[in-house]
């Protein structure tokens, strides 16, 4: 009976999870959630920059992990420009330029925004750690085009900017090791704070560099949500939160009917 | 090649340019030896580029062996790849990485390939917790405890059941496993640099061969 | 004469050097307790021999490059030759998948004295080792993890070894893997993908222990002082801890000295 359990079990709670994912991303519920520290804190963080501020928006995702991150990216993003945010887009992973072409689909820049003067997007910068530590110390020096081919000096942010002491804020999206490079390139040798997103697995890794060398957390797609309650743009983070807690229910009840399995088997033994 | 070319021969190379490297990490030293030290990392860069393309080359061997075989039930799929393969070489080196087609098999085929296989590990994970989530000892009513109780927090069921299950999830990532993590983290690095320090001595024979 | 801000790096580095090679010189051989999932390796190969199916390994995904993944996967291949002259030795077919470019060179010489090792370089073959594009070429270790997914779903292995820098795609392996029924013994130095060894293998190396791969399968005298001074540096670190919070709580703040 308990192998029967075991094979078919699978099967079913496949069949499930596929529903419980699918159904409330097709049709948000809207389930109720309150909003953490880590979410506010951020959120103050963004809110609190001045007009004009420059920003370094790190796209440091893979595309698997760009999904987990897309949420809190285009929340993120949205804000930015809402508060006249000046965004300089890079990245530190290959599927930067792949990815900057999706979310800046999905953030929508705003009517008057200009390109090269409100935001511009440099492209992919090789090198990891190398590469942090090259843009951080002279962005001219190691680039001279954006990743259109447009020369830097005939792009009026760029021309605000130098090295990474120019930025009001520095901000990574991760899904894997790149933020404790942006902590050892950048918050050690040039003591400025860094925010990061990372996805849920990462987090222990980073967080304990919360809140010295990092200023702002977010590391579940819950915080995507929470996020963009607060900036009142409900997108796909609700409908994330939403199939996330059914797909839990689901593996919950699982994982009861697993050990209910197993304590049948030890009685038999 | 001789076992002397094949193993002391890297091992030496590996021991002064880490020894070099060292040196000018630490110390002050004249602009132009400074400059080759920051040179050396691009070398490494360079050298990964070249390994990039050995590595494609093995993995062109691979899959045409497969098809002038005819390996039942793979053949086929090696056909896929290397058909995908030379579109992505041709299409980016001939139109260059910006170009709109370029962007277009990236977006039709990497991104949802990549979406779709990073989802389902979603399955997987659940079917592990099916298996692996079961009381059998002390240790694993741990494990299952502490995963029920951080699930509950991160979806809104735990708010549903009581309104502070989000600050026990909270305080299980920030204080246990934060110790653990720390712990292991600086366990981890003593481990990188005892293993540096034998790479530098060449006594780390693993990677030469001959264990 | 030395940049500010890197004294006391230097002063750790220069001790755990005197301290590791006082022990190199002196007569004392550590022993290194039980490390089951090395001795794990033997016996899977072993049933791999009974059954009369291969084995496969795998030293991760990464580039020898990057600070999070290159001791891993020097570490990883450490251990994959040693694996790969047991299955030499004892005549049974293995597979070894490489999702690391730079690695496909360092695997090729370790397995050609592998085959050196037991007398029998003529039955050298290259297409042993599988090289799926990882993370240091596309950015993603999807492609890999969907390849060797198949590969193992194909072959059948009875015993699968996955030691080395793993970004989560060790979840997709072992469960495939674990529906053959194949044991299964994996470590990483990537603190957040421990837990999933831990939880789906059968043999788990944890951490540090990856980095006595070397020493403790070859039992070198040397790498095995080498792997007790690294405990002695622990124990120090450990002290200083402790010190750190006594002098923290005498309102002591040493932090500034130590930043010179």
């Amino acid at each position: 009976m308990s192998e029967r359990v075991e094979h078919y079990g699978t099967i079913v709670l496949y069949l499930l999870v596929a529903v419980a994912i699918a159904f409330p991303i097709l049709n948000p519920i809207g389930l109720p959630m309150v909003v953490s520290e880590d979410t506010e804190t951020y959120y103050k963080l963004v809110d609190s920059l001045k007009p004009g501020g420059i920003v370094h928006y790190g796209i440091d995702p893979e595309i698997g992990g760009f999904e987990e991150l897309r949420s809190r990216m285009i929340a993120i993003g949205r804000h930015l420009f809402a508060k006249d945010a000046r965004i300089v887009f890079v990245g530190f992973d290959p599927n930067a330029p792949g990815i900057y072409k999706m979310l800046i689909e999905d953030i929508g820049v705003p009517k008057g925004k200009v390109y090269g003067v409100d935001y511009v997007f440099l492209g992919y910068i090789p090198g990891l750690e190398i590469g942090i530590a090259s843009y951080a110390k002279d962005i001219h020096a190691l680039l001279s085009v954006d990743y259109f081919g447009t020369p830097l000096k005939d792009l009026p942010l760029m021309n605000e900017v130098k090295d990474i002491k120019d930025f009001s804020l520095i901000m990574s999206f991760s899904s894997h090791g790149l933020p404790l490079n942006y902590v050892e390139q950048i918050s050690v040798p040039y003591h400025i704070k860094v925010a990061v997103c990372v996805i849920g697995v990462m987090a222990p890794t980073v967080k304990p560099y919360y809140p010295d060398q990092i200023i702002g957390f977010l590391s579940t797609p819950r915080m995507g949500a929470e996020y963009e309650l607060l900036i009142r743009k409900p997108g796909i983070g609700i409908a994330d939160f939403d199939a996330q807690t059914i797909a839990h229910a689901v593996l919950l009840v699982f994982i009861v009917v697993g050990n209910l399995t197993e304590l049948k088997r030890a009685k038999k033994r | 090649m001789s076992i002397l070319l094949r193993t002391r021969v890297p091992q030496v190379l590996t021991s002064l340019v880490g020894l070099f490297l060292l040196v000018t990490y630490f110390f002050e030293l004249p602009r132009s030896i400074v400059d080759v030290a920051n040179f050396i990392p691009r070398f490494c860069v360079v050298i990964v580029a070249i390994a990039v393309g050995v590595g494609t080359i093995t993995l062109l061997n691979h899959h045409v062996s497969l098809i002038r075989k005819r390996e039942a039930g793979q053949w086929i799929y090696s056909i896929v790849m290397l058909v995908t393969l030379s579109l992505f070489v041709v299409v980016g080196l001939g139109m260059g990485a910006t170009d709109r087609t370029f962007s277009w098999i990236y977006e039709s085929l990497l991104v949802p390939c990549s979406t779709t296989t990073y989802a389902m590990w979603c399955f997987f994970i659940a079917s592990a917790c099916f298996r692996i989530l079961r009381v059998r000892s002390r240790e694993s009513l741990v494990l299952l405890v502490s995963a029920i109780l951080v699930m509950l927090s991160n979806a809104a069921l735990g708010e549903l059941i009581w309104v502070n299950f989000p600050l026990v999830g909270s305080w299980i990532q920030t204080v246990p496993m934060m110790a653990v993590f720390r712990g292991l983290t600086m366990g981890v690095g003593l481990g990188l640099i005892l293993l540096g320090i034998r790479v530098l001595l060449g006594r780390e024979k693993g990677y030469t061969g001959g264990t | 004469m030395i940049v500010k801000g890197r004294i006391v790096d230097l002063i750790v580095l220069v001790l755990m050097f005197a301290v590791t090679y006082a022990l190199m010189k002196s007569k004392w051989v550590p022993s290194i307790r039980k490390i089951s999932a090395f001795d794990g390796i033997k016996e899977a190969i072993g049933r791999a021999v009974e059954m009369g199916r291969p084995v496969h390994m795998t030293p991760g995904t990464g580039s020898l490059n990057a600070m999070e993944s290159g001791p891993g996967l020097i570490a990883g291949l450490a251990t994959i030759g040693y694996a790969a002259e047991v299955c030499v030795s004892l005549k049974t077919r293995f597979i070894i998948s490489l999702g690391s470019s730079d690695a496909i060179a360092l695997a090729d010489a370790l397995l050609r004295q592998a085959f050196l090792s037991a007398g029998r370089p003529e039955e050298y073959d290259a297409s042993i080792i599988r090289y799926y594009p990882g993370r240091d070429t596309i950015g993603s270790s999807l492609a890999f993890t969907n390849s060797v997914q198949g590969l193992i779903a194909r072959e059948k292995p009875v015993a699968n070894i996955m030691i080395g820098p793993f970004y989560g795609e060790q979840i997709a392996l072992c469960e495939v893997a674990a529906r053959q029924g194949a044991i299964q013994i994996g470590g990483t130095q990537s603190i957040t993908q421990i837990s999933i060894f831990a939880a789906m293998t059968d043999y788990a190396v944890i951490g540090e222990e990856i980095f006595a791969a070397g020493a403790y399968v070859s039992k070198d005298p040397i790498q095995l002082k080498m792997i007790a001074g690294g405990d002695f540096a622990k124990i120090a670190a450990v002290a200083l801890i402790i010190l750190g919070i006594v002098l923290k709580m005498l309102g002591v703040n040493l932090l500034p000295l130590l930043q010179v």
